[in-house]
């Protein structure tokens, strides 16, 4: 196993030597990728030293100098969090988030923060006031979003490991383009605390890495009861243990379905592919057996009515006088209003008065309170699924990575490449994306989906199919 | 079918409500996108709905502290350093009329 190999390395040589292999990479290719917004080489590096000594005493912690990288809409104290917006282009956090603070208390090293989609409102990576990321396979081609820095960090050799946000993909997306693993939390396993949330009721914070190993590290490390988030609940954090222990013919005992509504629509490559891997786990043993998910296609407007209302009502605190840019106007209303006119970009003006919108007293009823009404219907759909499966698996993404600049104009077009990834977060299960091949010289990622609180058996449903793509 | 018409004066409310000024320009454009979104979102007409309303999947949502007094954060200076203009403990903004 890839991170596990690492660690072993990081104990035996040097964390500093590492670490500067790490800011090597970054400093010959991130002009061109952008996958970072603030660097904190001097503060890593300060970090690197005193992990060392604990591992020459032994008494370093479970991420042992591994090098991680966060996502900018997650509070890293006394560093600059913008959430790639204009609005916080100076805004210095001043505490950290859980997730952070739990990184350090485990010798993660935390090498910058990462670019993405302004306040995560996109699909691809391009929406950021900090210019695009690039995807490191092909410069060419968008990242996926709304964690573009940090899948792309990870592809690209600048970190070990990063911690992104998904709401409706942002973590799964990217790591299909980037061909990297992604893995988005069951709702309320990870602490939200200093995260600036686009969706509060869909959000959360999650790992990146290069394999299923290094994701139950993390996972492990980040997950669990916090105070100052009311919705966590408590991890049994021994999702590694699960990983290391999972032997090739635990896969017997796999029920895992598939939906024909996950394939419909799919370009034809990448339908192929995935469908050639359910046929491997098939033929080592899994039980697998088609079922449906009718209300699927209803995914896409249920998510967004909730996300524009959410993610409308969170961004009426950035009004400039509390921080963040600020025009000025002759009263109040035209200071706010003026601020946020000359701060938001497209997407997020579009989204903010969209909620606005269908949250409007005489509009409510037939979008906004609708919507909640049918969020019920997607998350029955997959009780009765979970009820006789334990994994549900499908593509990630519908396409393949698209040129940068291509969908920018059109947001129905950017809205529907979220059709598989949206509804895992409107039933706040948890869901995983994985790298199984390659086409046109771009990375295919397969999805596997568990029920709610059910991370050790998607753990092993990943390494299962890492195992059945040859991984170690 | 979208029933609700999307005119320039509800455009001009839903700008003064977000508090988000827009130009001539921009309100032409969301109105049209607006429209043509709503009209693809109105398929969640088909789907047969209960009553409930699924605000969250959790159920620990609300959950309240011991009514004793919060201690205060414990870095109140660096919070204090982000504000844009201040006056002793007070932020400045302008006249509210």
């Amino acid at each position: 196993m890839f991170t596990r190999d690492l660690i072993e390395d990081l104990l035996s040589k040097s964390v500093e030597e590492h670490l500067h292999k790490k800011i090597e990479e970054i400093e010959k290719r991130n002009k061109e990728i952008n996958a970072f917004i603030t660097l904190g080489t001097e503060e890593a590096e300060k970090s690197s030293k005193e992990i060392q000594k604990k591992i020459n005493n032994g008494t370093q912690g479970k991420l042992s100098g591994l090098v991680v990288s966060i996502k900018d809409n997650i509070a890293v104290y006394n560093t600059r969090m913008t959430c790639g917006s204009k609005v916080l282009e100076n805004y210095i956090a001043p505490y950290d988030a859980t997730v952070t603070n739990l990184i350090k208390k485990e010798d993660g090293i935390i090498i910058g923060k990462c670019n993405m989609d302004e306040f995560a409102c996109g699909s691809d990576g391009t929406s950021s006031y900090f210019g695009p990321t690039k995807n490191p396979r092909n410069i060419d081609y968008v990242p996926g979003g709304s964690s573009s820095g940090s899948a792309a960090s990870v592809a690209a050799d600048f970190s070990d490991l990063s911690i992104g946000s998904d709401t409706g993909g942002s973590i799964r997306c990217p790591a299909s383009f980037c061909g990297v693993y992604g893995f988005k939390p069951s709702y309320g396993l990870v602490s939200r605390y200093g995260l600036s949330d686009m969706a509060m009721s869909l959000e959360g914070p999650g790992p990146f890495a290069k394999d299923t190993y290094g994701i139950a590290l993390l996972l492990d490390v980040i997950s669990g009861k916090d105070p100052r988030d009311t919705v966590t609940v408590q991890s049994n954090n021994s999702y590694l243990k699960t990983v290391e222990n999972f032997k090739d013919g635990d896969i017997k005992n796999m029920k895992i379905a598939y939906a024909k509504e996950f394939f419909e629509g799919v370009d034809e490559n990448i339908k192929n592919m995935i469908l050639d891997k359910i046929g491997m786990l098939e033929s080592q043993g899994a039980r697998i057996e088609e079922v449906s998910l009718p209300n699927i296609k209803y995914s896409i407007p249920i998510y967004y009515l909730v996300v524009f209302s959410e993610f409308s009502s969170a961004m009426s605190k950035f009004d400039g006088f509390k921080y963040g840019h600020y025009a000025g106007g002759q009263d109040i209303v035209e200071a706010v209003s003026n601020t946020r006119e000359t701060s938001m970009g497209t997407e997020v003006k579009r989204r903010v008065l969209l909620g606005t919108f269908i949250t409007m007293e005489e509009f409510k009823g037939r979008w906004y309170t609708k919507a909640l009404k049918a969020r019920s219907a997607i998350k029955e759909d997959f009780k009765r699924i979970f009820n006789s499966y334990d994994l549900l698996i499908g593509p990630t993404m519908p396409t393949l990575p698209w040129k940068i600049g291509e969908r920018i104009s059109d947001p129905l077009a950017m809205y529907s490449s979220d059709i598989l990834t949206v509804s895992a977060n409107l039933a706040g299960i948890c869901a995983s994306s994985q790298p199984v091949g390659e086409v046109k010289g771009l990375p295919v990622g397969l999805q596997l989906h568990a029920d709610s609180l059910s991370e050790s058996k998607l753990l092993k449903g990943m390494r299962a199919v890492e195992i059945a793509c040859g991984g170690m | 079918m979208v029933e609700t018409i999307i005119n320039d004066s509800v455009i001009e409310r839903v700008s003064e409500i977000a508090r988000l000024k827009l130009s001539d320009k921009e309100k032409e454009k969301f109105r049209e996108e607006f429209e043509r979104i709503l009209e693809e979102f109105s398929i969640i007409d088909e789907i047969k709905v209960g009553e409930k309303e699924l605000y969250y999947v959790v159920e620990n949502v609300n959950v309240l502290r011991k009514d004793s007094e919060p201690k205060p954060f414990n870095n109140i200076n660096r919070i204090r350093s982000n504000f844009n203009k201040i006056e002793d403990d007070f932020i400045v903004v302008p006249r509210n009329l």
